[in-house]
């Protein structure tokens, strides 16, 4: 029973695909098991035919590439991906600047999750780091105050209700233009996990932020320990593109220099977060496969832990598809960590709300619909990956970007 | 330009970094993207950290082939250049006044490279960052030398 739950769903949620695998060690490892992995990738492996996750390791091959003393045929094509990537994460940086500025000028607390803080912080060059967007947490009670903010900075919200998602989620994302094909600049954090959805789940994070500069601004990001923590949680979690380079981040976490991580405050963040088995998972496979140094006590510590069976349902729907009836389970289970102290009558007569505003319905009336469209949507997806499959296509290349026009505008 | 004169980045205006050996900078407020390669990273490089302008010529002539005037004409010129485009600023000293600043440290020959005759310092100039950023590096680019060039452009040295 024990390995249905912590088998780990390849592809989109804690094990990375063989050939993602396979980069991620070719981009990572030194010696010659990174040489090993970097051939048996390239021997399967085309540039033009790359998948978004992995395009998204170029920069950390081509510079292990260099370490390794090996020459990719592509070597061209390798470094102006990485020129790319450091180009637009300092054209990303700037425009986050004038939003942390304009946060701070309003006298709204900040600080940086994710991409930003790691690419600035853990990684030895912020172009190794390629990023869609910046995440910014911001306290709970602020978070519709900081929403006015950036829309006064000319950004624009994604959804339709933004405002009512503080009641259910954890971030909504903002755009930097107003095109409506634009792909979001800014994730507006109110908590900084989706699975950490309750009044007060961050102060930790808050109390224990270290400084970091951004866009030349002066805001915070999280201790290592707990950058860790949000990697494997969030990293781990199933997303629509295979959320690979989450062992990446964890990796040059753990490789940082400057003192060994604080493991005790990691795994009392995971226990106090009812999210023991997720870092478990995480953490042993880091170890497991990329030799991560991941003391034994730290795991044994967290293999310890009484783990509910509400946590191992909940392990189990976020590393997989969110689709249909995975979907529904989450989205009950995250709401039943909001509504904990309420009862099972009380939680499911709230349930219905829940949904309208986490799917960013205008009227609750209109739930049975958007339940039915979904349903024929999920029906429709099936069909299409069905037929791709037998059609051997698959997407390649990486994700438009006209964002990044309005970035470089200045 | 004076002999003495020290320079540092136009930060925060500039952003640059160094990738294996080339320099690449990005004015923010314009959009225009720079490449410095060869002796041109390296000049930069000298140019950065602090060295004045005659510990970079007095440095570069006494490790590479070529006349003093030729070279130290060239590195003007390229200081100059860099300055126009608002890439350096030259440094200010307490006073206020523009000019030599002193250092503790002793001027440094230049390592990298081979010591044949002194490259060309070309700045590679990118107006059209706006357009770039939006250019997938992988399908639209010059194979052999990727992005930010474009593939059949043939006017980048």
């Amino acid at each position: 029973m024990a390995s249905f739950f912590l088998g780990g769903y390849h592809g989109h949620g804690a094990r990375p695909r063989p050939e993602h695998e396979r980069l991620l060690r070719a981009a990572l490892l030194p010696g010659e098991a990174g040489r090993d992995a970097y051939r048996a990738w390239r021997a399967r492996t085309r540039l033009d035919a790359l998948d978004g996750p992995s395009l998204r390791l170029l920069p950390l091959l081509a510079r292990n590439l260099r370490e390794l003393g090996l020459r990719d045929p592509d070597e061209g094509r390798l470094q102006g991906y990485r020129r790319h990537a450091w180009t637009t994460n300092q054209l990303l940086f700037h425009r986050a600047g004038e939003v942390l500025r304009g946060l701070a000028a309003a006298g709204i607390d900040a600080l940086v999750l994710k991409g930003a803080g790691l690419a600035i912080r853990h990684y030895a060059d912020p172009g190794l780091r390629p990023m869609g967007d910046v995440d910014i947490l911001v306290p709970l009670a602020r978070a519709r105050a900081a929403m006015d903010v950036l829309r006064a900075l000319g950004l624009r919200a994604l959804a339709r209700f933004p405002e009512r998602l503080v009641e259910v989620l954890h971030a909504t994302p903002f755009a930097f233009t107003v095109d409506r094909e634009a792909g979001p600049g800014v994730d507006l954090h109110w908590h900084s996990l989706w699975d950490g959805c309750r009044p007060g789940a961050d102060d930790d994070f808050w109390a224990a932020a270290v400084p970091v500069r951004i866009g030349g601004v002066e805001t915070r990001t999280l201790a290592p320990a707990d950058m860790l923590l949000h990697v494997c949680v969030h990293g781990t979690a199933w997303s629509a593109s295979p959320s690979v380079r989450w062992v990446a981040d964890a990796l040059t976490v753990l490789r940082a220099p400057g003192g060994a991580l604080d493991w005790d405050r990691l795994v009392a963040g995971a226990l106090a977060r009812r999210l023991a088995l997720r870092v478990r998972v995480a953490l042993g496979y880091l170890r497991e496969r990329f030799d991560a140094p991941v003391p034994g006590e730290a795991l044994a510590r967290l293999r310890s832990a009484r783990v509910s069976s509400a946590e191992r349902i909940e392990h189990w729907a976020r590393t997989r598809p969110m689709r249909g009836l995975t979907s529904l389970v989450a989205y009950w289970l995250l709401h039943g960590r909001r509504a904990a102290p309420a009862g099972l009558w009380r939680r499911m007569a709230g349930f219905p709300r829940f949904l309208q505003h986490a799917w960013d319905i205008e009227r609750l009336r209109d739930l049975p619909f958007h339940v039915a469209y979904r349903a024929a949507r999920r029906v429709r997806i099936g069909v299409a990956d069905a037929a791709s499959r037998v059609l051997g296509t698959r997407g390649g290349g990486d994700e438009a970007r006209p964002w990044m026009r309005e970035c470089a505008s200045g | 330009m004076d002999a003495g004169m020290r320079f540092r980045v136009n930060a925060p205006q500039v952003v640059h970094q160094t990738l294996d050996g080339e320099v690449v900078l990005i004015q923010l407020a314009s959009g225009i993207y720079y490449s410095l390669r060869g002796a041109a990273a390296e000049v930069f490089g000298r140019l950065e950290r602090g060295d004045s302008l005659g510990d970079v010529v007095a440095g570069t002539v006494a490790h590479r082939e070529g006349g003093p005037a030729g070279v130290e004409a060239a590195i003007r010129r390229f200081a100059e250049e860099l300055a126009a485009e608002g890439l350096i600023v030259a440094v200010e000293d307490e006073g206020g006044a523009l000019g030599p600043v002193p250092s503790d440290r002793e001027p440094a020959a230049l390592t990298l490279g081979p010591l044949g005759p002194l490259g060309p310092l070309t700045i590679e100039r990118y107006d059209d960052l706006r357009d770039l950023v939006l250019l997938d590096p992988i399908h639209e680019v010059a194979e052999s030398a990727g992005w930010p060039r474009r593939a059949g452009d043939a006017t980048r040295p």
